[in-house]
């Protein structure tokens, strides 16, 4: 069936799948922080260099795995959500300019919380924390909006061109692993490299692992598939249910090769092995799989009945109000995981508190997402 | 807030509690770090906590799951196996090499495995129950030379040594590839993203 639009009056439509989407990844996003804060596995980062994880678990890989699709997911759709967002606020009046600025101040806003808020979360972590500044994923999101914000009225083909660019180039300018070290600016690492720079005495000054260009292909390409559902949703979810699967064939090819596409080599060959990636910065690898999912995930939430869209209406109440539950799950988990597991446990032990903590922000998020549509475009709210 | 809501969160509530009083289990991967011998002229990448305790031995005691890995031995010689064969064998202390488990294919060299049990006299390892040691072998010759990747593990817990079998073990024989020119350092990172 067709694509539904839920309206409410003298606010914009909204689309069901790219909402349903977000809130199925914060789900999984949720998962990993429990992972963290609650079981304390969450396993070593699969950076470009140094340390790499190796599983012999596969609950453990799994539980890892699937929350791969997050940041990808979240920039490809902060960037179909900027490009909607841009056309509905034009049919409302509203300036190209004002548009822009609008997207950019609302992209500073998400680089200040994740310095001023989200990293106080983060130093609560299980084991300590001693990084001064950490660049995030919400850094890294709020960047791309402002940057993004600046490309919004590029042509489609124009943006497809820099997408690809990007993506070859962030395979590019990554250095061979074995030259891992300090030796990179803090400029580097905030635009373009995950790593960090050490202090004279050993402290961490600054800490990266989502440095702001790697991920702007993801933003870059959702500008163009938000251009593609305002034309013509029904056809926009077609192409991505064949876009999908030809990023998952592209994958097993580049992992299949082992070469070019995979920052790093194969660590062995394994299932596991296969499908452990390189993710900072996202490897060719790591972009064609998870963007792979997350296009078959929306063709399939696209074509929905409307069965399947009471089903998943808790999903879409959480997509609605993402930066809300991102702050608040992440303070949420680390103070059940100090109340409740001071010393972890297992994954299987994590999974009642991961969903309880949804459960908890789910009232907030329904709350919070109805009161903002309720505001006008120019409010305050809707910066946030 | 409806009354399923408030059902569904005690529910979780009951069994989030219930669940904390259950132990942790093991961490179910394990951080592999690179490796780097000019000697050698080899690279790869090896368990981070496995600190290197004598050239090419790397001691891994207090590594999960079970703590059932004692060592990981890494050696390259300039000879081929026939020569190297009595020193080898006498470590081990064996009269003749088992026959073979298999093979295995990595990135750069193809490797012939053993497995066998052994009292491993006068090598410093801590004491195993039954006074024998779970020896897991490869040989790969290669270029007139050999190089011996050994895994030294507590022969009481299988589960434990499959893990490594697969996980751990085989990821080193995978990742030994002949050194390359650039320069390696290490540093550590957060861990999550």
């Amino acid at each position: 069936m067709a694509e539904q639009r839920s309206e409410s009056p003298g606010t914009l439509s909204r689309l069901f799948a790219p909402d349903a989407l977000r809130g199925l990844i914060i789900v999984l996003m949720a998962l990993d922080h429990a992972n963290l804060f609650i079981a304390h596995k969450h396993p070593v980062g699969e950076v470009w260099g140094g340390p790499f994880p190796a599983y012999y678990d596969t609950l453990t890989f799994i539980t890892r795995l699937v929350t791969h699709l997050c940041p990808t997911g979240f920039f490809f759709l902060m960037g179909v959500g900027m490009a909607l967002l841009a056309r509905s606020y034009l049919k409302q009046g509203w300036s190209r300019w004002a548009i822009t600025r609008h997207l950019a101040i609302r992209g500073a806003l998400l680089m200040a919380i994740q310095l001023l808020i989200v990293n106080r979360a983060w130093e609560l972590s299980p084991g300590g924390w001693d990084i001064e500044i950490y660049i995030g994923v919400l850094f890294a999101l709020g960047a791309n909006m402002v940057l993004g914000s600046l490309l919004l009225w590029l042509k489609p083909a124009h943006l497809l061109a820099l997408t690809g660019v990007l993506l070859l180039a962030t395979e590019l300018v990554v250095p061979d692993p074995s030259s891992w070290g300090p030796g990179a600016s803090a400029l580097q690492h905030v635009l373009l490299l995950p790593g960090g720079v050490i202090g004279p005495q050993g402290q961490t000054l600054l800490w990266s692992y989502y440095p702001v260009l790697p991920w702007m292909e993801l933003v870059t390409f959702g500008l163009v598939f938000g251009a593609w559902l305002d034309q013509d949703t029904r056809g926009a979810y077609s192409r991505a249910w064949r876009l999908g699967l030809a990023l998952l064939l592209a994958f097993a090819l580049v992992r299949y090769v082992d070469g070019f596409g995979n920052i790093r080599p194969r660590m062995g060959d394994r299932w596991i092995d296969l499908l452990n990636v390189v993710k900072y910065p996202p490897s060719i690898a790591y972009t064609t799989l998870t963007l792979g999912v997350n296009l078959l995930l929306l063709a399939a939430l696209g074509r929905a009945g409307l069965a399947a869209h009471k089903l998943v209406h808790p999903l879409v109440v959480l997509g609605r109000a993402p930066l809300l539950f991102y702050v608040l799950h992440l303070f949420l988990y680390a103070e059940m995981g100090r109340r409740f597991t001071p010393n972890g446990t297992s994954i299987p032990a994590m999974w009642p508190y991961w969903l309880l903590g949804i459960v908890i922000l789910w009232p907030l998020c329904l709350w919070y997402g109805r009161f903002k549509r309720r505001q006008p475009l120019g409010s305050a709210v809707r910066y946030l | 807030m409806t009354r399923q809501s408030i059902l569904v969160m005690v529910i979780l509530l009951i069994a989030a509690t219930a669940c904390s009083a259950l132990p942790g289990d093991e961490p179910g991967a394990i951080v592999m770090a690179p490796f780097r011998r000019e000697d050698m002229g080899l690279q790869g990448m090896v368990p981070s906590a496995c600190p290197q305790v004598a050239s090419g031995v790397f001691g891994c005691e207090a590594l999960a799951p079970g703590e059932a890995l004692l060592a990981l031995v890494i050696n390259a010689h300039n000879a081929p196996l026939a020569e190297l064969e009595s020193a080898l064998l006498g470590s081990l202390g064996l009269a003749a090499l088992p026959p073979s488990v298999g093979s295995y294919r990595g990135r750069a060299f193809a490797w012939q495995r053993y497995q066998l049990d052994s009292e491993l006299k006068d090598q410093g390892l801590p004491p195993s129950d039954g006074g024998l040691y779970r020896v897991d072998l490869a040989v790969a010759e290669s270029g007139g030379g050999t190089l011996l990747v050994a895994m030294i593990t507590l022969p009481a817990d299988r589960e434990a040594h499959s893990a490594f079998y697969e996980a751990l073990y085989n990821q080193v024989l995978y990742t030994l590839v002949p050194l390359s020119s650039e320069p390696a350092s290490r540093q550590e990172g957060a861990s999550h993203g």
